[in-house]
């Protein structure tokens, strides 16, 4: 019974939260043409500059576009993750966090139904990105099954990234200086990964950070999907790694959550 | 028996003294009305009870059923038995009100919550599946606020301002909510400054300035909305009284 209620505290959480998603058209738009601008812009661009057999080994991949479209979805996913914190920081704000926690809601439910709610955004986004691939010609290696793969290491990372937002949101009491600090984090985590770029064309320094990069963690197996095919040893070993971390950030998550002041 | 007593509770934000010294007890299943004029910290003293973020930091003690909560979080003392209805109600944008209920609910029973809104005069095949939004009006959100308090089952309930844009019949179910409360042996703090109000309390507490001037009988506190509140402290106390605490 008590494992019952725990679930739908998550889902009542998770479903506000889809719901005031759903209805920011303008939002969700923007959240999709900027991914779609990266593939059909940069990725066409690139791929007439890289079409020539040196950078093509570089790139280990059939085209730019080929090599690129995983780190679109990464990219995407990674935004919509940083931004899952921006609803805890206006709960606060509109005292709706406070009405929360003074019922019996679960509040170990409350950052794990907002998680849940940014996978499934991302999911949605991602999906909308891997449609337009297609359309570009980008061709998936290991089909619809792999791309139900590419889904759960969507999920995993979205949640990796959902997690680090809300534990950093627990003490933010206003929108700009979250807006800051996601900024902040966002781009140098993109840059010194390998989502865009091939990390043999890195310079060393750049190289041993994108090692370590956790986005390179998410980008690796999904552009082994997408180019390769079903190299297992890749992705066995990514969803380890991806799996105890998403455990760690959730519990971390929960943990800044409950230890915060409201 | 006391569920709740307030010890020497001083609150102070910037050097102001917001609440100053209070003690008072809550007799457990009774109705009690905390009464005063604007400013005289009883929504404070409310948010202090439940634990809200920005009135944590205070000197003195909370004990609830013999236990110091000073420490304890505002969920915390959710699950220890505690809740409250704000004055201004959030709006939870994305839910029903079917889903805020079953949120709020302590047994999550569609049956119960249909049952609490039909006693507050909301239909519920009308209103069970309306989002709530702005499309709601200021008294029907006041009345789903109480609806949520009242399939909370909590043991102790702080309304604050519970007829703050009610109209006259919606009023008395709001009332009616109140002695519902009470019968199931719920201790409710209604923080007010309307008479109508404080003449469903069992025993009320004055506040002005930060500070308990008086307390007893709601008769005898509602002596003091007949002697209106001359903006200087205690001065609004009637001349025959002695003050029972404070000053």
């Amino acid at each position: 019974m008590k494992v019952n209620y725990f679930i739908s505290d998550i889902f009542y959480v998770c479903l506000r939260d889809l719901k005031h998603y759903l209805k920011q058209r303008v939002r969700i738009m923007a959240t999709l043409i900027q991914p779609i601008i990266w593939l059909v812009l940069i990725g066409n661009l690139m791929s007439g500059l890289t079409a020539n057999p040196l950078t093509l080994k570089f790139l280990d991949a059939p085209s730019y576009l080929d090599f690129m479209a995983p780190g679109v979805m990464v990219m995407t996913t990674l935004f919509t993750g940083l931004f899952a914190g921006v609803r805890v920081v206006w709960d606060r704000r509109l005292e709706i966090l406070q009405k929360m926690l003074s019922t019996p809601l679960s509040r170990t439910a409350i950052p794990l139904g907002k998680i849940a709610a940014a996978v499934v955004q991302g999911n949605i986004q991602v999906i909308i990105v891997l449609l337009t691939a297609l359309m570009l010609g980008v061709t998936f290696k290991t089909g619809l099954a792999g791309i139900m793969v590419i889904l759960i290491f969507i999920s995993l990372f979205c949640s990796i990234m959902a997690s680090i937002s809300i534990a950093l949101s627990v003490n933010i009491r206003n929108m700009e200086t979250f807006f800051a600090l996601m900024n902040f984090i966002t781009m140098p985590l993109m840059l010194t990964s390998k989502a865009m770029f091939p990390v043999e064309a890195m310079p060393g320094w750049l190289k041993f950070i994108a090692e370590w990069n956790p986005i390179s963690y998410a980008v690796i197996p999904l552009r082994t999907l997408v180019t390769k095919g079903w190299d297992w040893t890749v992705i066995w070993q990514s969803l380890i790694i991806l799996c105890f971390f998403a455990l760690c950030f959730l519990a971390g998550a929960v943990f800044f959550f409950k230890r915060a002041r409201a | 028996m006391e569920v709740l007593q307030l010890k020497n509770v001083t609150l102070t934000i910037n050097d102001n003294h917001i609440l100053h010294n209070i003690n008072i007890d809550f007799w457990n299943g009774y109705v009690h009305a905390v009464s005063g004029p604007n400013g005289a910290g009883k929504s404070t003293l409310a948010s202090t009870i439940m634990g809200l973020e920005g009135y944590r930091e205070i000197q003195g003690d909370i004990i609830y059923q013999g236990e110091n909560i000073n420490d304890r979080s505002v969920d915390e003392r959710a699950r220890l038995g505690i809740t409250m209805a704000w004055q201004d109600p959030a709006r939870y944008e994305g839910l029903t009100i079917k889903d805020f209920l079953m949120a709020s609910a302590k047994i999550k029973n569609e049956d119960n919550i249909r049952d609490v809104l039909a006693s507050l005069s909301m239909n519920p095949q009308q209103y069970l599946k309306r989002a709530l939004d702005k499309t709601l009006s200021g008294g029907e959100r006041k009345k789903i606020e109480l609806a949520s308090i009242l399939v909370n089952e909590a043991r102790l309930v702080l309304l604050d301002e519970p007829d703050s844009g009610i109209d006259v019949e919606s009023l008395e179910r709001i009332f009616e909510s109140i002695r519902l409360l009470k019968k199931r042996g719920t201790t409710v703090i209604l923080i007010t400054h309307s008479l109508a109000v404080l003449q469903q309390a069992d025993h009320a507490f004055l506040m002005c300035s930060g500070e308990i001037i008086d307390k007893g009988e709601k008769e005898k506190i509602v002596k003091y909305f007949e002697n209106k509140c001359i903006p200087c402290p205690h001065k609004n106390i009637p001349d025959e009284w002695e003050p029972a605490v404070g000053k």
